[in-house]
């Protein structure tokens, strides 16, 4: 969209691509620098710039002692049933406030998204001893409906400002037919409506995946732990701070959801296209 | 919507009829729309309402290590929080830290997305590889700038010797700006990919043609930028802020295991405090209350905002 | 509505009791080493040894050692306590008042106690006549100088005085590039308060004198001058955790901090030299004001705890896990892993103890250790981190030693005053 034909053009943006893209990049290519070096050669005071003697140590020991394989199952299964969970509730939640008109409609939305600002940590406070009475503390599925209090009600405004878009003709020449408004919008309009179902699946799942406190919380048991709390137990806590391993173990937790994320990525851009940002 | 044509995600074009009406289907069906909410409803109301209230009313208690029962004690705890310098303190750091990572963020999101709309080589694998910040927990983010800005091994004092610009290695965490500056731009940093992401939707939706006659009547790059691209990512700015605003209030987990507040209180911000009113002093009635203030305080502009944020989807 | 909650809650957990009973018992033991690098397989193997030895199992429940309290007051008011318990010496009247906390005294008899344990020890773990703490292992806080740093400096005899010590500090800074002389605690509000005490309490000060704060006496804005220009003079550092100060003089960039016994083990961890730097790792007598003056030190110690709607059976699957960690066979082994002192008559006799030079070096430099107050307080760690705060204003130059001193204590008095 820009004209890149003249050089100040050209000067302009390229200055400003790259240093943004140092900004973004430096990092990650440090981390995987450092993850690469040996203790020795990572405690110097002037660093060396990249890895002088490569070596996979601390992926090794991250893998082994680090139990990190299972931490990433943890992170991932939870994740993934948190976003599952969250985006069907939102989605059928997005569906209604679009479509239907009842009254009390407004204020429950508006009601719902500003309940995004409740400061989390409070919550926890009471959710705690909740969970206890319904045994859920300390269970994957405990810290999965937690996860409710992330991302649902974004998530339903995302869906439902689609789903505002989705013209009324559509639903209402297939009612003309005969269909009823369940089979209307599984038939319908859910199999046009993937890209934005997958954007606030992404959405809910990066708050799961990235939560530290609730995790640290609600889950008690070693085998159930998720990444984050994980990596802070294992690398850097009172009595520790391993930077190569939490280098290491960082990025390898961090792969396969790029993977993921890469291969979802058309879908994510798609459904934030279609969706809340029209 | 603008134009006529309705674009279906799956990219064929609806056409509606001339009587076409927004907003929603026919009456008659209100109880098929209740009963979609409800699930949702249900779950709101057991994991965030319920708590919410709860957490609400501990906030008149008194309710400590020592005390295994609450006790009531009226608006004393608002009493002595609203008394407190440091509570104060925290409100004005929450606003310096929601302020500049919100503004950075979206202005660097919004730059990257507009190059990352340009064709170029390899544009893919680098729009894919710009989500890894995101990806990263933020507790991860925490551990690389903390390592970058560490005092003695990090790559930010190397460089400052290097250039002679510093001559004894800088404790940056331990300077109240210095710290201030490594969580904002943690957060930052980890922001961007998900407002680039909104924002390359946006302009995905642009109209091309619109541009190209624009620039047949000589509009430069600014003027298209302006007049065209900014105004059209209007509504994208709106959720943008929205979305980022939430996000940075709530933000814990990177300032925690980056500072955990200090050095002194320099990034303690709201979520910080409560935090550590809670789970680490036990106070839990002074939690709540620095919890309900926070929600006084945010709530009447959200309110009017988010009304905006409705209206314009509707 | 609340009793009828409770009321289910116990009755399910009753269920639970009592349907556990007809197998092999599971002991819950809640405890910070399993979640730590340094200790997972140790604590592992103790667990498979006590399975082996009883039948029964036993579920190790790791928390990170900063969480201990935090979930144990959770799981107190959410009746989910474990069977047994690791504490922290000084933190364990923070959970004292927690209801189902269980007297040893009941279940073991006070005589038989007093046989097993050291009256020092035990003293450790006792609260208004209970005893709500076994002592598992023990030792102080006190200081440990890095020979080889000290080598490298030129410095030939340890100082002993203040006055000493300050000029090593400065021997080693011009002589050891690079290096952080003292490792002191300048980053967490918890590691700073040891480092906070032990330093006023050489210059003969206390945070309380007679129930009231006295932060800003004389005493104590001298020792936090002392601190402050220490800083500001490059003989520390801000930034500085327990964990920071430990990789440094593993690696040779700190001559002197202050740790609990289990130094000698993170050196060889953090050195990647194993025991090789053993003999670089020196426990010393703390520097005293003026000559003749006694070196002070910080008690130190992870208790034993034990829950319970009622006292557990002397021979119920908790006490024998309870037991177990204090046999011989356990207990010495795991002390001197971990570089620490062994709690128990026994074992403290036992050959492996006797012959570790490190271990009676150390039980030898830090003789007459006192109560670390704060920590303990209902209110420690609101204390902790307004004693934190300011000593980072102090510190980092935003005030002077004095001004700080007198907001800690206006400070404290008000957090008292409630």
């Amino acid at each position: 969209m820009l004209d890149l034909s003249t050089t100040t053009a050209k000067v302009v943006f390229i200055g400003i691509a790259l240093l943004i893209g140092f900004f973004l990049f430096f990092p990650v290519y440090w981390t995987l620098a450092s993850s690469l070096k040996a203790d020795a050669e990572l405690y110097q005071i002037t660093p060396t710039p990249w890895p002088k003697a490569p070596t996979l140590d601390h992926y090794r020991t991250a893998l082994t002692e680090g139990q990190l394989p299972k931490l990433l199952g943890n992170s991932l299964l939870v994740s993934i049933s948190s976003a599952t969970f969250n985006a069907t509730l939102a989605t059928y939640a997005g569906y209604s406030f679009a479509k239907y008109r009842y009254f009390g409609r407004k204020p429950v939305m508006m009601f719902m998204l500003s309940a995004q600002m409740f400061p989390f940590g409070l919550l926890l406070i009471t959710i705690y001893p909740m969970f206890v009475e319904w045994n859920l503390l300390d269970t994957r599925l405990g810290l999965i409906l937690s996860y409710i209090v992330f991302a649902l009600p974004v998530a339903t405004y995302m869906i439902y400002s689609y789903f505002s878009q989705v013209p009324n003709e559509l639903i209402e020449a297939a009612r003309a037919d005969g269909a009823s408004d369940l089979r209307i919008f599984h038939t319908i309009v859910l199999p046009i409506s993937i890209p934005p179902i997958v954007t606030v699946f992404l959405y809910s799942f990066m708050w799961s995946w990235n939560d530290l406190l609730y995790s640290l919380t609600l889950i008690v048991s070693d085998e159930k732990r998720t990444v984050a709390p994980g990596l802070l137990l294992t690398y850097l806590n009172e009595t520790n701070a391993d930077w190569g391993g939490a280098m290491a173990a960082s990025l390898m937790a961090a792969t396969p959801v790029v993977l993921g994320f890469m291969f979802l990525q058309r879908f994510f851009i798609q459904g934030v296209t279609a969706g809340a940002v029209k | 919507m603008s134009s006529d044509a309705t674009s279906l995600p799956d990219g064929t074009e609806f056409r509606p009829s001339p009587h076409a009406r927004r907003g929603g289907l026919k009456a008659g069906d209100a109880r098929f729309g209740v009963m979609l909410l409800l699930p949702a409803l249900l779950a709101f109301g057991l994991i965030v309402l319920s708590p919410f209230i709860q957490a609400l009313a501990m906030s008149f208690y008194k309710y400590t290590i020592s005390t295994p029962e609450p006790v009531f004690v009226g608006l004393k705890n608002y009493g002595k929080l609203l008394s407190d310098p440091t509570v104060r303190a925290s409100f004005v750091t929450t606003a310096i830290y929601v302020f500049f990572t919100t503004s950075f963020s979206i202005t660097l999101g919004l730059a990257w997305a507009i190059i990352l709309n340009e064709p170029f080589k390899g544009r893919t694998a680098i729009r894919g590889l710009s989500l890894i910040p995101w990806i990263m927990p933020a507790t991860v983010s925490a551990f690389i700038y903390g390592w970058i800005f560490n005092s003695r091994y990090g790559l930010l004092n190397a460089i400052g010797k290097e250039l002679g610009l510093i001559e004894y290695p800088v404790a940056w965490l331990a300077d109240p700006t210095g710290a201030m500056v490594a969580v904002v731009m943690t957060k930052v940093w980890l922001s961007i990919p998900l407002f680039m992401s909104f924002f390359l939707a946006g302009l995905q939706s642009m109209d091309r043609e619109q541009i190209e006659a624009a620039r047949v009547d000589g509009a430069g790059n600014w003027h298209v930028l302006k007049d065209h691209i900014f105004p059209h990512l209007r509504p994208v700015f709106l959720v943008v802020v929205v979305l980022g605003m939430i996000g940075n209030l709530q933000q814990f987990d990177s300032i925690y295991a980056m500072t955990g507040g200090g050095p002194v209180r320099a990034t303690s911000v709201l979520s910080v405090e409560v935090y550590r009113r809670a789970f680490e002093q036990w106070d839990i009635g002074m939690a709540a209350t620095v919890g309900v203030l926070w929600v006084a305080t945010i709530l009447p502009p959200a309110y009017f905002y988010l009304r905006q944020l409705m209206k314009g989807a509707e | 509505m609340k009793h009828l909650k409770t009321g289910l809650v116990s009755a399910i957990a009753a269920l639970a009791v009592t349907a556990g009973a007809v197998q092999a018992e599971t002991v819950e033991f809640m405890n910070w080493v399993s979640a730590e690098e340094t200790g997972k397989e140790k604590m592992t193997a103790m667990a498979d040894s006590f399975k082996e030895a009883t039948g029964n199992e036993v579920d190790l429940q790791g928390y990170a050692w900063g969480d201990m309290n935090k979930n144990y007051v959770l799981r107190a008011r959410s009746k989910t306590l474990p069977n047994v318990g690791q504490s922290q010496g000084r933190l364990l009247p923070i959970i004292a008042g927690i209801p189902e906390m269980q007297d040893f005294n009941e279940i073991f008899g006070k005589d038989k106690l007093a046989e097993m344990f050291p009256a020092s020890f035990l003293a450790a773990g006792e609260i208004d006549g209970k005893q709500l703490g076994l002592p598992w292992i023990g030792g102080t806080i006190g200081w440990v100088a890095n020979q080889e740093v000290l080598d490298a400096a030129g410095i030939t005899e340890m100082p002993e005085t203040v006055e000493e010590f300050k000029a090593a500090l400065i021997q080693v800074r011009d002589n050891v590039p690079n290096s952080v002389p003292l490792g002191l605690a300048t980053k967490n509000h918890n590691s700073i308060v040891l480092d906070y005490i032990t330093w006023l309490w050489t210059f003969g000060g206390d945070v309380m004198v007679d129930g009231k704060p006295a932060v800003n006496s004389p005493e104590a804005v001298a020792a936090l001058s002392f601190l402050t220009d220490a800083v500001s003079e490059r003989l520390a550092a801000p930034e500085i955790d327990r964990p920071d100060a430990r990789r440094l003089f593993a690696q040779g960039a700190t001559a002197f901090y202050l740790d609990a016994p289990l130094a000698r083990t993170f050196a060889r961890k953090f050195s990647g030299r194993d025991m090789e730097i053993d003999p670089a790792v020196k426990p010393i007598k703390a520097p005293v004001l003026n000559a003749g003056d006694d070196p002070v030190s910080v008690s130190w110690g992870h208790l034993i705890v034990a829950f319970g709607d009622e006292a557990p059976a002397a021979d119920s699957p908790a006490m024998q896990w309870v037991m177990h960690l204090l046999s011989n066979e356990q207990l010495v082994g795991y002390a001197v892993n971990q570089s620490v002192l062994p709690t128990t008559n026994a074992a403290l006799e036992s050959e492996e103890v006797k012959a570790d030079t490190y271990l009676t070096e150390w039980a030898a430099a830090t003789v007459a250790p006192r109560r670390n107050t704060i920590a303990s307080m209902e209110k420690g760690a609101e204390v902790s981190a307004v004693i934190g705060e300011e000593f980072q204003a102090a510190i980092l130059g935003q005030k002077t030693a004095e001004e700080a001193a007198n907001d800690m204590q206006s400070r404290l008095e008000g957090v008292l005053a409630e």
